[in-house]
């Protein structure tokens, strides 16, 4: 067990060397930083660009819009997924919202949110955006794997609904909000910062973005995106850490 | 508590016809007959689980505690965990163990998920939840079924001392007469 984590953990770290490696050679044969920036140079980039000006206060700000649409998301997708999963008009009701988030666009609707709200909001709004139907669909799914007759237990016992959502909801809808979650805070980064790109709202990793596009600083393009990237996946592992330890299941 | 010609028929099929029951307190009633007779569809009527298509009941208790014909236990759970699920903490963790002696099981298979359990030992934790549920009714659906004979003997021993009004389905002789309750036969009330 332990030699096959070593063994794909060798494995994953000579295929990101080997990624790299190409990077470089690429890089080298093309000869044109303006085109594709060389790992050495966005290494060196890298260490000098979190001194400019505002470079941790752009990623507060874009953080900060990020989650508040992830946690908003997050927080009326199982709510209104657990009231779906227990009354089937009420999620008749919401499929044509449903459907349209997953079907419409994100294009679509930046342009249309940019109408209706502040360029700062719009990152919040298109990452809510992409975050609910998935988180949604799992709530609803993983309500509706529990045993009927493991239902229908509790009740002839009286189980108080908070120890049932506790001890036999929350544990049944691990997997659904791990799967669920994992995807989606990946997505509502992507999605947040090309709402910000669009936008360019001030001091956000999105206008940094479209900074290296103006000013042709292809290396600084590598950078930003490397934090994003880095920012998503700490964003999964702490998110998921959390999932794990609030749907354990046991007596509390 | 009182059941009066109660009928529940499923696909067209009368699996019970005109069934007539009276329950005082304290009574012990083994209900016996073929499978497929309607025996759990009688315990779900009471429960309410299943509505009958026709008849009366009249008192049924409002707390009522049941050992499933299947398990119902929660596999993610510790076994002590599953009875917490229904008791709360009403029981302390020492009596709770004592408890678990008492069926033969150990300390060790108190904490021990309910999935790593063997068969026998899920019966009889199913058991202890519906034993230490304060109820006013006890269900058992072949409660004692894959059991050995110490096992059953100290099964039935615990569900006499904890529960006073049962009803029992059952089709083992020795049950019946460990349970000391007055057979039922549906055959023989149920055409």
């Amino acid at each position: 067990m332990i030699s096959t984590t070593v063994q794909n953990k060798t494995r994953s770290i000579i295929s990101f060397a080997a990624a790299v490696l190409v990077w470089q050679l690429a890089a080298s044969i093309l000869n044109e930083p303006l085109l594709l920036s060389s790992p050495i140079d966005v290494i060196k980039r890298m260490a000098t660009i979190w001194k400019e000006p505002y470079f941790f206060h752009s990623i507060y700000v874009s953080a900060k819009n990020i989650f508040i649409g992830f946690f908003t998301a997050l927080f009326l997708a199982v709510l209104l997924g657990a009231i779906s999963a227990r009354y089937r008009f009420f999620e008749t009701l919401l499929m044509p919202y449903l459907l349209s988030m997953k079907a419409v666009p994100v294009a679509s609707f930046v342009i249309l949110a940019l109408l209706w709200f502040k360029a700062e909001r719009l990152s919040i709004f298109i990452s809510f955006l992409i975050v609910f139907p998935v988180i949604y669909k799992n709530t609803v799914e993983g309500i509706r794997s529990v045993d009927i007759k493991l239902l229908q237990m509790a009740k002839l016992f009286n189980v108080p609904l908070k120890r049932k959502i506790r001890m036999l909801y929350l544990p049944k809808l691990r997997p659904y909000m791990v799967s669920a979650l994992s995807s989606s805070i990946g997505m509502a980064w992507k999605a947040g910062i090309a709402a910000e790109l669009i936008a360019r709202p001030d001091f956000t990793i999105g206008q940094r973005l479209y900074d290296s596009k103006v000013y042709l600083s292809t290396a600084d393009l590598f950078c930003y995106t490397l934090i994003i990237i880095l920012l998503g996946y700490l964003s999964e592992k702490i998110i998921l850490a959390i999932t794990q330890r609030l749907t354990e299941g046991k007596y509390i | 508590m009182k059941l009066i010609n109660i009928e529940k028929s499923f696909g067209g099929r009368k699996t019970i016809d005109n069934f007539s029951l009276e329950i005082k307190k304290g009574d012990i009633i083994c209900l016996t007959g073929a499978s497929g007779i309607g025996k759990t569809t009688l315990l779900n009527i009471i429960m309410g689980f299943v509505k009958p298509d026709s008849g009366e009941m009249i008192d049924i208790p409002e707390k009522i505690s049941c050992v499933f014909q299947e398990d119902r236990l929660i596999y993610g759970l510790s076994a002590m965990d599953n009875i917490r699920f229904v008791t709360g903490n009403n029981i302390s963790e020492e009596e709770m163990i004592s408890y678990f002696n008492m069926l033969n099981l150990t300390k060790k298979q108190a904490y021990q998920k309910a999935e790593k359990l063997s068969g026998g030992e899920k019966r009889r934790v199913a058991l202890l939840r519906a034993l230490l549920y304060p109820s006013e009714l006890l269900l058992l659906d072949e409660a004692f079924k894959g059991l050995d004979d110490d096992n059953k003997k100290a099964a039935i021993d615990l569900t006499l001392k904890k529960a006073h009004t049962i009803i029992a389905v059952t089709h083992e002789k020795d049950e019946i007469a460990l349970l000391s309750g007055r057979e039922l036969s549906l055959e023989s009330t149920i055409k």
